[in-house]
């Protein structure tokens, strides 16, 4: 156990946890920002996507220690002043279907907006190839980022 | 309060047939019994117009969350924007809620369309008493009670309090399918926006306070049990306090984070008896199967599918390889050409996987 400060979503939170415990327990269970979904827990799924530092990582993968004086946002902290754009665009497209997998690939795609407002057909292939869906929204997702980059993608 | 109060008994009855499951609803929290109109199990009004339909199939992403409570309104005259929606909790008010198989729409749709039809009369009833008209004078729409005679209207909030005390009636009539106005729409799912905020619970997000969490380590053979297990380094892991057989097969961790059982299942000690399978793999799975009873199996297929069809029965436009003569493939047939679900139940869905399996498709999917 040791004591961890971490900041998240903007503000700084004060957990105490073993410092290999990863990153997702932390926020899930510690913080209980439960958005942030288990799926693999191995970070081949892509459902547990948060941001360090604004880059897309895999929480169940990254021990605590190693974002301790980083800046971590889950999907709580997206679109802080209201619905972020990406949001919006995947309630307009119904991306959608049981959504367990959806806040992971809002993260990874508001990752991908960040760097490349936009994206072509290729890049998004590439940003979101980590994230599995197995309702298989794959092409609704696509066309929300899509839609999403003609609104301004990136805030 | 009346005896008819629907708040006062169970009539644990159906509509003839069709499991119309009515019952009466528990109110929890504050506010007076008398103050919600539920004269179902899968409806409440309360007098501030808000009509809240509750689902009794998990949503896992087929869309009943927001396709059950269209057919229920659509029958009571509601108005969408109205509606809330809530997910049935653990009670028999709701018959069986296992969700699967295709099969909550057709399982519900004469349930949700009755239970919607009910309380529109009631309401209707209530309507007319207040107003002193006869009933057929008034008619349901958009959450309000009409009486175009005299243009007055009411809306289903006011009504609650009346519409409580009548009876429910057993025999109610059923809109028309032309006279839809929100079964057949394409309405937004209802839940889509808690799902892109991370709100949506899911069952990994349940909590209770002071909540505890198992894993189980389980025999990686079927058939296997549990021989010894030893639990001391497991019980080194902080927050684990549990490690125990359950049933002959697993062994639980409990802790008091998801991490700490994982932790605790990760360094856990078992020692397996892994029972009449441990031998089996791949290859002598594939040698149990004779080759005198594959050759059975394909000959019949080849038999199944040779036959041409009747002429009635098979419309020009369409493209069929073959005409099987078996009755079940008749009907996957038969259904597909119609274009309707060729699953018609999981006897027939494995069977025509079956069948394709031998390369002889029944009928093409392209169907026009």
């Amino acid at each position: 156990m040791a004591d961890i400060t971490l900041r998240v979503n903007g503000s700084e939170r004060k957990v105490s946890v073993s410092p290999e415990t990863p990153l997702l327990w932390v926020l899930r269970d510690t913080l209980e920002l439960t958005g942030t979904k288990f799926g693999c827990g191995a970070g081949l799924c892509g459902a547990c996507t948060v941001h360090v530092d604004g880059n897309p990582i895999r929480s169940c993968s990254t021990p605590v220690s190693q974002v301790v004086g980083k800046s971590v946002t889950t999907i709580e902290g997206l679109g802080a002043n209201g619905l972020h754009v990406l949001q919006q665009a995947w309630i307009a497209e119904e991306v959608p279907q049981c959504g367990y997998c959806q806040t992971g690939q809002i993260m990874s795609a508001a990752a991908l907006l960040a760097k490349t407002p936009s994206p072509t057909d290729e890049q998004i292939n590439e940003a979101m190839n980590g994230n599995l869906c197995r309702c298989g929204t794959y092409e609704r997702i696509r066309k929300a980022i899509h839609r999403a980059a003609g609104n301004g993608g990136s805030r | 309060m009346s005896p008819l109060s629907r708040r006062e008994f169970v009539a644990a009855g159906a509509a003839a047939g069709a499991g119309l499951v009515i019952g009466f609803y528990l109110p929890h929290g504050s506010g007076s019994p008398k103050e919600i109109f539920s004269p179902n199990a899968y409806l409440r009004i309360t007098p501030d117009n808000k009509i809240t339909i509750v689902v009794a199939r998990s949503e896992m992403g087929q869309g009943v969350r927001t396709a059950l409570p269209m057919i229920l309104a659509e029958e009571l005259e509601g108005d969408w924007k109205q509606i809330e929606i809530e997910q049935a909790g653990a009670s028999t008010l709701f018959g069986d809620q296992t969700t699967g198989g295709s099969a909550s729409i057709r399982t519900t749709w004469d349930p949700m369309r009755k239970a919607g039809a009910a309380a529109r009369e009631m309401l209707i009833s209530a309507a007319a008493l207040t107003w002193n008209v006869p009933r057929s004078s008034c008619t349901a729409e958009s959450s309000h009670i009409k009486h175009a005679a005299s243009g007055r209207s009411l809306s289903y909030g006011e009504l609650v309090g009346k519409a409580a005390t009548l009876p429910i009636p057993t025999d109610v009539p059923l809109k028309q399918s032309k006279d839809y106005k929100i079964v057949g729409q394409r309405l937004p799912r209802v839940d889509s926006l808690a799902k892109v905020k991370g709100e949506a619970v899911f069952g990994i997000d349940f909590r209770l306070p002071g909540m505890k969490f198992a894993l189980l380590s389980r025999c990686p053979v079927i058939g296997g049990k549990v021989s010894t297990f030893d639990d001391k380094e497991s019980k080194k892991i902080s927050g684990v306090s549990y490690v125990g057989k359950i049933g002959e097969s697993a062994v639980a961790v409990g802790a008091d984070s998801v991490w700490g059982a994982m932790e605790g299942r990760r360094v856990l000690n078992v020692t397996w008896d892994e029972g009449p399978n441990k031998d089996l793999n791949t290859a002598a799975a594939i040698a149990s199967l004779s080759r005198p009873r594959r050759k059975r199996v394909r000959a019949c297929f080849r038999r199944a599918t040779r036959r041409k069809p009747p002429d009635a029965a098979f419309p020009p436009n369409t493209n069929c390889l073959s005409w099987p003569t078996r009755p079940w493939s008749r009907e996957i047939a038969r259904r597909t050409i119609k274009g309707r679900s060729a699953n018609c139940g999981r006897r027939l869905k494995f069977r025509r996987i079956a069948a394709t399996r031998w390369r002889r498709p029944l009928v093409s999917t392209r169907i026009k």
